[in-house]
């Protein structure tokens, strides 16, 4: 009975979600006749190309979410500090990325970062040596694209976790002897770990299967798994290939939860409390 | 600590005329007090009287805007907290919640590069000391209340510091825990030979644990004594109202005679004797008998020292363990008497609505000269 209401929920799950990951999945094992194979798998393990598409894409998701994991942090922790009115104000307007298009956020990146852009042309005015710097088609491009997607993300998940935090635990840390920093080093940023965890673990995801911000800010070094998803199955018509290589994203997703499940518990996504 | 002899940690805390106002509005003003070596010293008030700015001044957690605080003779007014090396107990315990009971009282030794063996040492038998053993392992969330103020305790106790700074330490425990941790912790201090300068708005905690008490009213001292003598000679109406129990009545001296008996006429034209005070005729005075020391009698009583007062009616009688509380309303004084009777000295107990003659003694007439 109690699970009734929940019938349409889940027939949508598994019409649009369980019912095309099990094709891919299957369309992944299938090479000419016969039953099920792991060409495709062998395939991709052979070609250097894919391999370093592979790991390309976790490093720069790695590295996107670093970035968004050090400019989110304080950003959170000042939200924490000022008036709940003035903080749900910021948390909105740090959101407004998340709620643009990503062809529109895109282009103004590249009005902005482009070698003739606003922020190559400040640079060269105020006699910054090297520059104009390569922002646009590059790694630098990609990162600043990714990471500025992430960021509310990352803020919005650290200052839940932040806010319930109760700041007299640092009068009781200097009480018994410790320095400002030591206090944090040993009881704020401790606190605030699952939200660390879990404001990078959603980040690092996010980032994973982010297809325009790499093929529109980045060059061909930089093309990341989603991409190549698309142009196998676009322009060669590799669908076997294609969902190889869905697989091979939906592991590494997978790998990130397992990660975060052994080190914080899952049960910490929701529960943010200590 | 358990095994060592009873040391001496306490050292002399002084505070020396500080000042503290948000803006316009003045929380302490010119507020001075010395607490001797291992002295038990406890600010009693209402909430908003600034006993708890002065714990956090001495702590360090409230920037003071004049004035000294010293440790020994040190001014350490200037010192960041971290570097004040005060205990603290906070009224919400404030214990790490990532961190074990252990972790919790090991913490402040880590932080003080203690060598490994003696914070296992200390730890265990701070742990020993406050009843804690056999719950190192324990987070804090997994502790009753009790048990956290004891994990608090011990994190404070565990560095041996000079000073126990206590705000309301026990406000948060029921009754009975409350009692029994009041003898443990007073225990404790006259173990460790500890200072304390202790917080609260509970004067039965403050008369039951302190060696002194200052009486807060307003950001200022209304009176520093021990516990007798703020209950038996209160320097003011606010002080003897705040410990309790006290009926007041207001009337001017007409006659100060023989043998220093002050003959005192209230509003109402009833005339009350007092002895021990000296009061000038026309003074207008204020007197305090504390409910204990009225009686409840019959028009006819005559006991040697006491003297009739006047006829009123019982309004309310409650039964509170071996003694009767009274609510006598006495037109003549133009209000309310509380009176409290040991249980045997009035077997049958006046029923409410009865009428009733109240008796005391001259010498529980307490005088208070009005401003």
């Amino acid at each position: 009975m109690l699970l009734l209401p929940l019938l349409p929920a889940l027939i949508a799950l598994v019409v649009f979600f369980v019912y095309p990951v099990a094709m891919l999945l299957v369309r992944s094992l299938e090479h000419g006749p016969g039953g099920i194979t792991l060409y495709w798998y062998e395939y991709l393990f052979r070609q250097p190309v894919y391999i370093r598409i592979l790991i390309n894409t976790v490093r720069i998701s790695i590295e996107a979410t670093a970035i968004a994991l050090v400019l989110g942090y304080p950003l959170a922790y000042f939200l924490t500090r000022i008036r709940p009115t003035l903080a749900a104000l910021l948390a909105a307007i740090i959101s407004v990325p998340y709620f643009t298009s990503a062809l529109v956020r895109t282009y103004a990146w590249i009005v902005l970062l482009g070698s003739g852009g606003v922020v190559n042309q400040s640079l060269v005015a105020l006699g910054i040596p090297g520059a104009p710097f390569q922002l646009m088609y590059s790694e630098t491009g990609v990162l600043i694209g990714l990471s500025y997607i992430l960021l509310p993300f990352m803020v919005l998940l650290l200052f839940s976790v932040m806010n319930g935090i109760d700041l007299r635990l640092m009068q009781a840390a200097a009480s018994i002897g410790a320095s400002p920093l030591r206090a944090f080093v040993r009881v704020y940023f401790p606190l605030t770990l699952p939200g660390v965890a879990a404001g990078c673990l959603l980040a690092f995801i996010q980032a994973l299967g982010s297809y325009i911000t790499p093929a529109l800010m980045g060059s061909l070094r930089e093309t990341m798994l989603a991409s190549v998803i698309q142009q196998n199955i676009d322009k060669l018509d590799q669908w076997s290939l294609a969902a190889a290589l869905a697989v091979m994203l939906l592991a590494f997703t997978a790998l990130a939860f397992a990660l975060f499940n052994r080190l914080i518990g899952l049960e910490r996504l929701f529960e943010a409390k200590w | 600590m358990a095994a060592s002899p009873s040391a001496t940690l306490g050292e002399t805390l002084t505070v020396r005329s500080i000042s503290k106002s948000y803006g316009e509005h003045s929380i302490l003003r010119d507020f001075s007090l010395e607490i001797a070596a291992g002295e038990f010293v406890t600010l009693l008030g209402p909430s908003g009287s600034g006993k708890t700015t002065i714990l956090m001044a001495v702590a360090g957690f409230v920037p003071i805007d004049s004035g000294q605080i010293l440790l020994g003779g040190r001014d350490f007014s200037a010192l960041p907290p971290y570097k004040r090396g005060l205990g603290v107990v906070f009224q919400s315990y404030l214990l790490f919640p990532h961190m074990t009971v252990r972790e919790n009282v090991a913490f402040p030794l880590t932080l003080r590069n203690t060598p490994k063996a003696e914070i296992v040492a200390r730890v265990a038998e701070t742990l020993e000391l406050v009843g804690l053993k056999g719950l190192e392992n324990r987070l804090p969330r997994q502790l009753s209340g009790g048990q956290q103020q004891r994990a608090a305790l011990a994190r404070a106790l565990v560095f041996r510091p000079a000073v126990l700074l206590m705000d309301e330490p026990l406000g948060a425990l029921d009754k009975k825990l409350r009692e029994q941790m009041q003898f443990e912790i007073k225990a404790i201090q006259r173990r460790l030979g500890i200072t304390v300068l202790y917080v609260t708005h509970d004067q039965e905690e403050a008369m039951y644990m302190s060696d002194r008490i200052v009486v807060m009213h307003g950001g200022k001292i209304e009176q520093t004594g021990t516990a007798q003598e703020l209950y038996g000679r209160p320097a003011s109406r606010f002080v003897a109202e705040f410990l309790g129990d006290a009926n007041v009545l207001e009337g001017r001296v007409v006659a100060a005679a023989n043998e220093r008996e002050v003959e005192i006429e209230l509003a109402s034209g009833l005339r009350m004797w007092s002895t021990g005070n000296s009061a000038a005729v026309g003074e207008q005075v204020t007197m305090i008998v504390r409910s204990s020391k009225v009686r409840v009698c019959d028009a006819g009583f005559n006991a040697e020292g006491f003297r009739l007062m006047a006829e009123g009616e019982v309004e309310d009688v409650a039964h509170v363990r071996n003694s009767v509380r009274l609510r006598v309303n006495v037109p003549a004084v133009g209000g309310t008497l509380q009176v409290q009777h040991q249980e045997d000295l009035v077997p049958d107990g006046p029923l409410a609505r009865e009428r009733v003659h109240l008796a005391y003694q001259p010498r529980d007439v307490w005088l208070i000269a009005q401003p």
